[in-house]
Protein backbone atom coordinates (compact mmCIF):
# COMPACT_ATOMS: atom_id res chain seq x y z
CA UNK A 1 0.00 0.00 0.00
CA UNK A 2 1.05 3.19 -0.57
CA UNK A 3 1.03 5.55 2.19
CA UNK A 4 -0.51 8.99 1.72
CA UNK A 5 2.72 11.02 1.96
CA UNK A 6 3.89 9.24 -0.73
CA UNK A 7 0.99 9.52 -2.59
CA UNK A 8 1.25 13.31 -2.12
CA UNK A 9 5.26 13.46 -3.42
CA UNK A 10 4.32 11.54 -6.16
CA UNK A 11 0.95 13.86 -7.39
CA UNK A 12 3.12 16.95 -6.51
CA UNK A 13 6.72 16.15 -7.56
CA UNK A 14 6.98 13.44 -9.95
CA UNK A 15 3.84 13.56 -11.76
CA UNK A 16 4.50 17.15 -13.00
CA UNK A 17 8.25 16.81 -13.28
CA UNK A 18 7.26 13.97 -15.71
CA UNK A 19 4.92 15.72 -18.19
CA UNK A 20 7.09 18.82 -18.25
CA UNK A 21 10.00 16.59 -19.38
CA UNK A 22 8.00 14.57 -21.51
CA UNK A 23 6.55 17.53 -23.44
CA UNK A 24 9.58 19.55 -23.10
CA UNK A 25 11.69 16.99 -24.99
CA UNK A 26 8.60 16.53 -27.81
CA UNK A 27 8.69 20.24 -28.25
CA UNK A 28 12.40 20.49 -28.53
CA UNK A 29 11.88 18.18 -31.47
CA UNK A 30 9.27 20.25 -33.03
CA UNK A 31 12.04 23.40 -33.89
CA UNK A 32 14.54 20.93 -36.27
CA UNK A 33 11.72 18.47 -37.33
CA UNK A 34 9.34 18.56 -40.17
CA UNK A 35 6.23 16.18 -39.80
CA UNK A 36 3.16 16.83 -39.80
CA UNK A 37 2.26 14.49 -37.38
CA UNK A 38 4.61 16.20 -34.65
CA UNK A 39 3.64 19.85 -35.89
CA UNK A 40 0.20 19.04 -35.36
CA UNK A 41 0.68 17.52 -31.96
CA UNK A 42 2.60 20.93 -30.68
CA UNK A 43 -0.34 22.44 -31.51
CA UNK A 44 -2.98 20.88 -30.02
CA UNK A 45 -0.28 21.35 -26.82
CA UNK A 46 -0.20 24.99 -27.45
CA UNK A 47 -4.14 25.00 -27.25
CA UNK A 48 -4.68 23.05 -24.09
CA UNK A 49 -2.27 25.65 -22.54
CA UNK A 50 -4.31 28.55 -23.57
CA UNK A 51 -7.10 26.53 -21.73
CA UNK A 52 -4.91 26.25 -18.90
CA UNK A 53 -4.03 29.86 -18.99
CA UNK A 54 -8.00 31.22 -18.63
CA UNK A 55 -7.97 29.06 -15.92
CA UNK A 56 -5.14 31.10 -13.94
CA UNK A 57 -6.63 34.19 -14.97
CA UNK A 58 -9.32 33.30 -12.31
CA UNK A 59 -7.01 32.58 -9.88
CA UNK A 60 -5.44 36.13 -10.69
CA UNK A 61 -9.36 38.30 -10.05
CA UNK A 62 -10.06 35.48 -7.04
CA UNK A 63 -6.44 37.06 -5.40
CA UNK A 64 -7.69 40.31 -6.37
CA UNK A 65 -11.21 39.84 -4.54
CA UNK A 66 -9.56 38.53 -1.15
CA UNK A 67 -6.94 41.54 -0.91
CA UNK A 68 -9.39 44.38 -1.95
CA UNK A 69 -12.39 42.53 -0.30
CA UNK A 70 -10.69 42.16 3.11
CA UNK A 71 -9.72 45.95 3.06
CA UNK A 72 -13.05 46.81 2.84
CA UNK A 73 -14.03 44.34 5.07
CA UNK A 74 -11.25 46.16 8.03
CA UNK A 75 -12.05 49.70 6.75
CA UNK A 76 -8.40 50.35 6.06
CA UNK A 77 -6.98 54.08 6.29
CA UNK A 78 -6.80 55.30 3.04
CA UNK A 79 -7.02 51.98 1.73
CA UNK A 80 -10.90 50.74 1.65
CA UNK A 81 -12.07 53.62 -0.81
CA UNK A 82 -10.10 52.52 -3.42
CA UNK A 83 -10.11 48.81 -3.41
CA UNK A 84 -14.41 49.44 -3.26
CA UNK A 85 -13.96 51.23 -6.28
CA UNK A 86 -11.88 48.53 -7.87
CA UNK A 87 -14.22 45.66 -6.69
CA UNK A 88 -17.12 47.60 -7.98
CA UNK A 89 -15.43 48.52 -11.46
CA UNK A 90 -14.64 44.72 -11.22
CA UNK A 91 -18.17 43.51 -11.21
CA UNK A 92 -19.94 46.09 -13.23
CA UNK A 93 -17.45 45.49 -16.52
CA UNK A 94 -17.99 41.64 -15.44
CA UNK A 95 -21.61 42.09 -15.70
CA UNK A 96 -22.03 44.39 -18.67
CA UNK A 97 -19.08 41.84 -20.51
CA UNK A 98 -21.83 38.84 -19.28
CA UNK A 99 -25.00 40.99 -20.31
CA UNK A 100 -24.08 42.07 -23.80
CA UNK A 101 -20.37 40.85 -24.93
CA UNK A 102 -16.84 41.76 -24.81
CA UNK A 103 -16.95 43.02 -28.46
CA UNK A 104 -20.19 45.09 -28.03
CA UNK A 105 -20.33 49.19 -28.51
CA UNK A 106 -21.21 49.50 -24.82
CA UNK A 107 -18.13 47.09 -23.32
CA UNK A 108 -15.77 48.67 -25.72
CA UNK A 109 -16.58 52.41 -24.59
CA UNK A 110 -16.35 51.24 -21.23
CA UNK A 111 -12.84 49.40 -21.32
CA UNK A 112 -11.61 51.87 -23.70
CA UNK A 113 -12.66 54.76 -20.98
CA UNK A 114 -11.21 53.33 -17.93
CA UNK A 115 -8.10 51.18 -19.08
CA UNK A 116 -7.60 52.97 -22.82
CA UNK A 117 -7.32 56.28 -20.73
CA UNK A 118 -5.07 55.50 -18.04
CA UNK A 119 -2.53 53.01 -20.33
CA UNK A 120 -2.72 56.67 -22.50
CA UNK A 121 -1.43 58.29 -19.04
CA UNK A 122 1.44 55.65 -18.37
CA UNK A 123 2.52 55.80 -21.95
CA UNK A 124 2.72 59.58 -21.95
CA UNK A 125 5.07 58.86 -18.81
CA UNK A 126 7.39 57.43 -20.39
CA UNK A 127 8.80 60.05 -22.65
CA UNK A 128 9.43 62.51 -19.25
CA UNK A 129 10.51 59.45 -17.30
CA UNK A 130 13.19 58.40 -20.47
CA UNK A 131 14.59 62.13 -20.23
CA UNK A 132 14.98 62.00 -16.61
CA UNK A 133 16.79 58.54 -16.80
CA UNK A 134 19.01 59.94 -19.51
CA UNK A 135 19.48 63.31 -18.31
CA UNK A 136 21.02 61.14 -15.10
CA UNK A 137 23.29 58.61 -17.01
CA UNK A 138 24.40 60.73 -19.72
CA UNK A 139 27.03 63.08 -17.83
CA UNK A 140 30.17 62.81 -19.07
CA UNK A 141 31.95 61.81 -15.72
CA UNK A 142 33.67 58.91 -16.70
CA UNK A 143 34.81 57.39 -20.38
CA UNK A 144 32.60 55.21 -20.97
CA UNK A 145 29.81 57.81 -20.29
CA UNK A 146 31.53 60.07 -22.46
CA UNK A 147 31.48 57.78 -25.28
CA UNK A 148 27.64 57.04 -24.73
CA UNK A 149 26.91 60.42 -24.50
CA UNK A 150 29.15 61.17 -27.74
CA UNK A 151 27.21 57.67 -29.34
CA UNK A 152 23.87 59.17 -28.32
CA UNK A 153 24.87 62.52 -30.06
CA UNK A 154 25.60 61.63 -33.32
CA UNK A 155 22.70 58.67 -33.45
CA UNK A 156 20.51 62.35 -32.59
CA UNK A 157 21.81 64.13 -35.37
CA UNK A 158 21.95 60.94 -37.80
CA UNK A 159 18.03 61.13 -37.12
CA UNK A 160 17.37 64.75 -38.18
CA UNK A 161 17.36 65.99 -41.91
CA UNK A 162 19.76 69.47 -40.80
CA UNK A 163 22.38 67.31 -40.11
CA UNK A 164 22.31 65.31 -43.26
CA UNK A 165 22.61 68.57 -44.80
CA UNK A 166 25.96 70.22 -43.41
CA UNK A 167 27.92 67.23 -41.92
CA UNK A 168 27.15 64.31 -44.90
CA UNK A 169 30.16 62.23 -43.77
CA UNK A 170 29.42 62.33 -40.04
CA UNK A 171 26.29 60.55 -41.13
CA UNK A 172 28.41 58.23 -42.83
CA UNK A 173 30.64 57.25 -39.79
CA UNK A 174 27.37 56.97 -38.17
CA UNK A 175 25.65 54.48 -40.63
CA UNK A 176 29.05 52.34 -40.00
CA UNK A 177 28.69 52.16 -36.44
CA UNK A 178 25.19 50.88 -36.75
CA UNK A 179 25.25 48.61 -39.66
CA UNK A 180 29.29 47.21 -38.06
CA UNK A 181 29.38 47.93 -34.56
CA UNK A 182 26.30 47.71 -32.74
CA UNK A 183 25.39 45.01 -34.99
CA UNK A 184 28.22 43.22 -34.00
CA UNK A 185 27.69 43.91 -30.37
CA UNK A 186 24.11 43.17 -30.92
CA UNK A 187 24.68 39.91 -32.44
CA UNK A 188 27.30 39.30 -29.26
CA UNK A 189 24.18 39.65 -26.58
CA UNK A 190 21.77 37.45 -28.73
CA UNK A 191 24.25 35.02 -28.61
CA UNK A 192 25.00 35.02 -24.93
CA UNK A 193 21.26 35.23 -24.24
CA UNK A 194 20.97 32.26 -26.46
CA UNK A 195 23.39 29.84 -24.49
CA UNK A 196 21.34 30.73 -21.10
CA UNK A 197 17.88 29.76 -22.42
CA UNK A 198 19.51 26.82 -23.70
CA UNK A 199 21.07 26.11 -20.23
CA UNK A 200 18.10 26.65 -18.44
CA UNK A 201 16.34 24.53 -20.85
CA UNK A 202 18.97 21.73 -19.86
CA UNK A 203 18.13 22.53 -16.36
CA UNK A 204 14.20 21.44 -16.43
CA UNK A 205 14.48 18.95 -19.09
CA UNK A 206 17.30 16.59 -16.26
CA UNK A 207 15.19 18.05 -13.18
CA UNK A 208 17.84 19.95 -12.04
CA UNK A 209 15.95 23.20 -11.37
CA UNK A 210 12.22 22.27 -10.11
CA UNK A 211 11.61 25.89 -9.06
CA UNK A 212 8.81 26.35 -11.66
CA UNK A 213 7.07 24.01 -9.50
CA UNK A 214 7.10 26.58 -6.55
CA UNK A 215 8.00 23.66 -4.49
CA UNK A 216 11.54 23.43 -2.56
CA UNK A 217 11.20 19.46 -2.72
CA UNK B 1 21.51 20.50 -52.10
CA UNK B 2 22.34 17.75 -49.14
CA UNK B 3 18.29 18.24 -48.44
CA UNK B 4 17.73 16.90 -51.90
CA UNK B 5 19.25 13.62 -51.65
CA UNK B 6 17.45 10.86 -49.32
CA UNK B 7 20.37 10.28 -47.17
CA UNK B 8 21.14 8.39 -43.89
CA UNK B 9 23.25 8.54 -40.49
CA UNK B 10 22.95 5.69 -39.27
CA UNK B 11 19.25 5.43 -38.50
CA UNK B 12 18.59 9.10 -39.03
CA UNK B 13 16.29 9.99 -42.11
CA UNK B 14 18.59 13.04 -43.00
CA UNK B 15 14.95 14.16 -44.88
CA UNK B 16 12.98 14.70 -42.25
CA UNK B 17 15.26 17.90 -40.90
CA UNK B 18 13.84 21.57 -41.43
CA UNK B 19 16.39 23.29 -43.75
CA UNK B 20 19.01 25.19 -42.53
CA UNK B 21 18.15 23.36 -38.66
CA UNK B 22 20.31 20.17 -38.79
CA UNK B 23 23.43 21.43 -38.04
CA UNK B 24 22.50 23.30 -34.77
CA UNK B 25 19.98 20.16 -33.66
CA UNK B 26 22.83 18.03 -33.53
CA UNK B 27 24.95 20.82 -32.06
CA UNK B 28 22.17 20.77 -29.35
CA UNK B 29 22.69 17.41 -28.88
CA UNK B 30 26.37 17.97 -28.32
CA UNK B 31 25.82 20.50 -25.85
CA UNK B 32 23.66 18.34 -24.01
CA UNK B 33 26.29 15.96 -23.88
CA UNK B 34 28.55 18.69 -22.10
CA UNK B 35 26.05 20.20 -20.02
CA UNK B 36 25.43 16.59 -18.66
CA UNK B 37 28.44 15.32 -18.08
CA UNK B 38 29.44 18.20 -16.15
CA UNK B 39 26.61 18.39 -14.34
CA UNK B 40 26.95 14.46 -13.23
CA UNK B 41 31.12 15.37 -12.17
CA UNK B 42 29.33 18.45 -10.49
CA UNK B 43 27.36 15.89 -8.25
CA UNK B 44 29.84 13.77 -7.64
CA UNK B 45 31.69 17.00 -5.96
CA UNK B 46 33.75 18.29 -8.66
CA UNK B 47 34.33 21.91 -7.82
CA UNK B 48 34.98 25.05 -10.00
CA UNK B 49 36.47 28.26 -9.35
CA UNK B 50 33.35 30.49 -9.79
CA UNK B 51 33.68 34.47 -9.28
CA UNK B 52 30.78 35.55 -7.24
CA UNK B 53 28.76 38.08 -8.66
CA UNK B 54 28.60 41.77 -6.60
CA UNK B 55 25.19 42.10 -7.70
CA UNK B 56 24.15 39.23 -5.53
CA UNK B 57 25.94 40.81 -2.40
CA UNK B 58 24.15 43.95 -3.37
CA UNK B 59 20.65 42.35 -3.15
CA UNK B 60 21.95 41.01 0.40
CA UNK B 61 22.43 44.90 1.46
CA UNK B 62 19.07 45.89 -0.27
CA UNK B 63 17.56 43.45 1.69
CA UNK B 64 19.90 44.92 5.38
CA UNK B 65 18.82 48.37 4.22
CA UNK B 66 15.14 47.69 4.04
CA UNK B 67 15.66 45.92 7.74
CA UNK B 68 17.51 49.17 9.00
CA UNK B 69 14.83 51.72 7.64
CA UNK B 70 11.75 49.23 8.65
CA UNK B 71 10.51 49.41 5.41
CA UNK B 72 9.24 46.68 2.83
CA UNK B 73 11.21 45.47 -0.03
CA UNK B 74 9.47 44.42 -3.80
CA UNK B 75 9.82 41.84 -5.85
CA UNK B 76 8.86 41.54 -9.44
CA UNK B 77 8.70 38.74 -12.01
CA UNK B 78 8.14 40.85 -14.60
CA UNK B 79 4.90 41.78 -17.12
CA UNK B 80 2.93 39.23 -19.22
CA UNK B 81 3.57 38.06 -22.71
CA UNK B 82 5.58 34.95 -23.22
CA UNK B 83 4.51 32.17 -20.90
CA UNK B 84 4.99 31.07 -17.24
CA UNK B 85 7.82 28.80 -18.34
CA UNK B 86 9.15 32.11 -20.45
CA UNK B 87 12.91 31.82 -19.99
CA UNK B 88 12.96 35.00 -18.35
CA UNK B 89 10.86 34.59 -15.97
CA UNK B 90 12.23 31.16 -14.97
CA UNK B 91 15.08 32.93 -13.70
CA UNK B 92 13.16 34.74 -11.66
CA UNK B 93 11.85 31.98 -9.80
CA UNK B 94 15.47 30.84 -7.89
CA UNK B 95 15.72 34.43 -7.21
CA UNK B 96 12.60 35.10 -5.57
CA UNK B 97 13.25 31.89 -3.11
CA UNK B 98 16.87 33.12 -2.10
CA UNK B 99 15.71 36.42 -1.60
CA UNK B 100 12.18 35.67 0.29
CA UNK B 101 13.85 32.98 2.67
CA UNK B 102 16.46 35.92 3.45
CA UNK B 103 13.33 38.29 4.04
CA UNK B 104 12.00 35.66 6.38
CA UNK B 105 14.87 35.39 8.39
CA UNK B 106 15.24 39.01 8.85
CA UNK B 107 11.63 39.73 9.41
CA UNK B 108 11.48 41.87 6.51
CA UNK B 109 8.17 42.32 5.00
CA UNK B 110 8.69 41.68 1.10
CA UNK B 111 5.78 42.29 -1.12
CA UNK B 112 5.65 40.40 -4.11
CA UNK B 113 3.88 41.89 -7.68
CA UNK B 114 2.46 39.45 -10.21
CA UNK B 115 2.10 40.57 -13.81
CA UNK B 116 0.86 37.14 -15.17
CA UNK B 117 -1.88 35.52 -13.66
CA UNK B 118 -0.31 31.79 -14.39
CA UNK B 119 2.56 32.72 -12.29
CA UNK B 120 0.77 34.13 -9.44
CA UNK B 121 0.10 30.43 -7.84
CA UNK B 122 4.07 29.42 -8.32
CA UNK B 123 5.09 33.08 -6.54
CA UNK B 124 2.67 32.35 -3.85
CA UNK B 125 3.96 28.85 -3.27
CA UNK B 126 8.01 30.41 -3.96
CA UNK B 127 7.09 32.69 -0.83
CA UNK B 128 5.30 30.21 1.58
CA UNK B 129 8.22 27.74 1.08
CA UNK B 130 10.57 30.16 1.54
CA UNK B 131 9.23 30.78 5.07
CA UNK B 132 8.75 27.24 6.35
CA UNK B 133 12.15 26.97 5.22
CA UNK B 134 13.64 29.99 7.26
CA UNK B 135 11.58 28.43 10.09
CA UNK B 136 8.89 31.57 10.29
CA UNK B 137 5.93 30.28 8.82
CA UNK B 138 4.03 33.21 10.22
CA UNK B 139 5.89 35.75 8.29
CA UNK B 140 4.36 34.68 4.97
CA UNK B 141 1.30 36.79 4.47
CA UNK B 142 -1.30 36.13 1.72
CA UNK B 143 -1.96 39.41 0.78
CA UNK B 144 1.82 40.29 0.03
CA UNK B 145 1.85 38.47 -3.05
CA UNK B 146 -0.54 40.44 -5.14
CA UNK B 147 -1.36 39.81 -8.99
CA UNK B 148 -1.86 43.03 -10.34
CA UNK B 149 -2.98 42.35 -13.68
CA UNK B 150 -1.84 41.46 -17.02
CA UNK B 151 -1.65 44.44 -19.20
CA UNK B 152 1.62 45.26 -18.72
CA UNK B 153 0.32 49.19 -18.15
CA UNK B 154 -2.08 48.35 -15.77
CA UNK B 155 0.67 46.15 -13.47
CA UNK B 156 3.34 48.80 -13.59
CA UNK B 157 0.41 51.35 -12.77
CA UNK B 158 -0.12 49.33 -9.75
CA UNK B 159 3.87 49.01 -9.34
CA UNK B 160 4.33 53.20 -9.22
CA UNK B 161 1.96 53.19 -6.59
CA UNK B 162 2.75 50.38 -4.35
CA UNK B 163 6.61 52.01 -4.50
CA UNK B 164 4.68 55.32 -3.21
CA UNK B 165 2.14 54.47 -0.94
CA UNK B 166 4.50 51.39 1.16
CA UNK B 167 7.58 53.33 0.75
CA UNK B 168 9.67 50.63 -0.69
CA UNK B 169 13.06 50.43 0.29
CA UNK B 170 14.31 48.45 -2.18
CA UNK B 171 13.10 47.48 -5.73
CA UNK B 172 13.81 43.94 -7.05
CA UNK B 173 12.69 43.55 -10.82
CA UNK B 174 12.97 41.01 -12.79
CA UNK B 175 11.94 37.93 -15.12
CA UNK B 176 10.22 39.57 -18.56
CA UNK B 177 9.75 43.18 -18.83
CA UNK B 178 8.55 45.21 -21.83
CA UNK B 179 8.25 49.11 -22.19
CA UNK B 180 6.97 50.07 -18.97
CA UNK B 181 9.66 49.43 -16.95
CA UNK B 182 11.07 52.30 -17.20
CA UNK B 183 7.93 53.65 -15.61
CA UNK B 184 8.55 51.56 -12.72
CA UNK B 185 12.14 52.16 -12.59
CA UNK B 186 11.86 55.72 -12.52
CA UNK B 187 9.09 55.40 -9.49
CA UNK B 188 11.00 53.50 -7.77
CA UNK B 189 13.76 56.41 -8.29
CA UNK B 190 11.31 58.58 -6.83
CA UNK B 191 10.78 56.58 -4.07
CA UNK B 192 14.15 56.42 -3.41
CA UNK B 193 14.84 52.92 -3.57
CA UNK B 194 18.09 51.13 -3.99
CA UNK B 195 17.30 48.94 -7.58
CA UNK B 196 18.21 45.80 -8.65
CA UNK B 197 17.59 44.18 -11.22
CA UNK B 198 17.88 41.59 -14.56
CA UNK B 199 17.01 40.53 -18.02
CA UNK B 200 18.14 37.27 -18.94
CA UNK B 201 17.24 37.63 -23.06
CA UNK B 202 18.52 40.48 -25.62
CA UNK B 203 15.79 43.37 -25.86
CA UNK B 204 15.45 47.09 -25.82
CA UNK B 205 14.88 46.91 -22.53
CA UNK B 206 18.75 46.20 -22.18
CA UNK B 207 19.59 49.49 -21.67
CA UNK B 208 16.67 51.27 -19.61
CA UNK B 209 17.98 48.59 -17.13
CA UNK B 210 21.25 50.07 -17.25
CA UNK B 211 19.55 53.13 -16.72
CA UNK B 212 17.55 52.72 -13.94
CA UNK B 213 19.10 50.48 -11.97
CA UNK B 214 21.48 50.67 -9.13
CA UNK B 215 22.78 47.16 -9.91
CA UNK B 216 21.50 44.64 -12.68
CA UNK B 217 22.15 41.03 -13.71
CA UNK B 218 22.48 41.13 -17.67
CA UNK B 219 21.74 37.86 -19.77
CA UNK B 220 24.59 35.22 -18.88
CA UNK B 221 25.29 36.84 -15.41
CA UNK B 222 21.59 36.14 -14.32
CA UNK B 223 21.59 32.62 -15.16
CA UNK B 224 24.69 32.19 -13.04
CA UNK B 225 23.04 33.92 -10.58
CA UNK B 226 20.29 31.54 -10.34
CA UNK B 227 21.96 28.45 -10.30
CA UNK B 228 24.49 30.31 -7.61
CA UNK B 229 21.78 30.76 -5.55
CA UNK B 230 20.13 27.48 -5.41
CA UNK B 231 22.95 26.08 -3.50
CA UNK B 232 22.67 22.77 -5.21
CA UNK B 233 25.94 21.50 -6.26
CA UNK B 234 24.79 19.99 -10.03
CA UNK B 235 23.39 23.20 -10.72
CA UNK B 236 26.41 25.44 -9.76
CA UNK B 237 27.95 23.30 -12.07
CA UNK B 238 25.94 23.88 -15.01
CA UNK B 239 27.27 27.79 -15.16
CA UNK B 240 30.83 25.82 -16.04
CA UNK B 241 28.92 24.04 -18.75
CA UNK B 242 27.34 27.32 -19.67
CA UNK B 243 30.91 28.70 -20.30
CA UNK B 244 32.37 25.51 -22.45
CA UNK B 245 29.48 25.67 -24.51
CA UNK B 246 30.09 29.54 -25.24
CA UNK B 247 33.78 28.34 -26.33
CA UNK B 248 32.31 25.93 -28.81
CA UNK B 249 30.07 28.38 -30.43
CA UNK B 250 33.32 31.14 -30.18
CA UNK B 251 34.79 28.46 -32.19
CA UNK B 252 32.03 27.65 -34.53
CA UNK B 253 32.01 31.86 -35.51
CA UNK B 254 35.13 31.85 -36.03
CA UNK B 255 35.51 28.46 -38.09
CA UNK B 256 32.29 30.13 -40.01
CA UNK B 257 33.76 33.66 -40.39
CA UNK B 258 37.06 32.12 -42.46
CA UNK B 259 35.34 29.05 -44.12
CA UNK B 260 32.25 32.39 -46.05
CA UNK B 261 35.27 34.33 -46.57
CA UNK B 262 37.64 31.55 -47.68
CA UNK B 263 34.66 30.36 -50.24
CA UNK B 264 34.87 27.10 -48.71
CA UNK B 265 31.16 25.88 -50.13
CA UNK B 266 30.90 22.21 -48.94
CA UNK B 267 32.26 23.27 -44.78
CA UNK B 268 29.67 26.13 -45.24
CA UNK B 269 26.66 23.61 -46.49
CA UNK B 270 27.38 21.96 -43.61
CA UNK B 271 27.06 24.75 -41.10
CA UNK B 272 24.33 26.18 -42.45
CA UNK B 273 22.38 22.61 -43.07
Amino acid sequence: MVGDDEMSIVLRRHIPVIIVTIIGIFLFFTYPIDNPVVIGTAGILGNWAMILASFALGIGAINMIVIHGRRVSEMRKGLWEPSLALLITMAAVLLLGLATSVKSDEYTLVYDTLVGAGRLTLVSLRGFFMFSAFYRAYRARALDGTVMLIVSILLMMYNVPIAELFFPQLNVFTQWLLDVLFVGGERGLRIIGGIGMIIITFRILTTADRSWMGREE
Amino acid sequence: MINSVKMYVGWVDLEMFVEGRGTLFFFMIFFFAVYYAIAMLAKQGRKWDLRRLPQLDAIVEGIGRAVELGRPVHFSAGVAQGGPGDPDRLHAYPMLRYIARECAQRDCRLITTVGRSEVYAVLDQIVKEAAITAGKPEWYRAEDVRYLGDDQFVYVGGVMGLLQREKVATNLLFGYWRGALINALEAGRLSGCLQIGGIGRFSGELGIMALGCDYWLVLEELIAASAFLSEDPEQIGTIAAQDYIKYVIIAISIIGALVFTAGIESLYKILIW
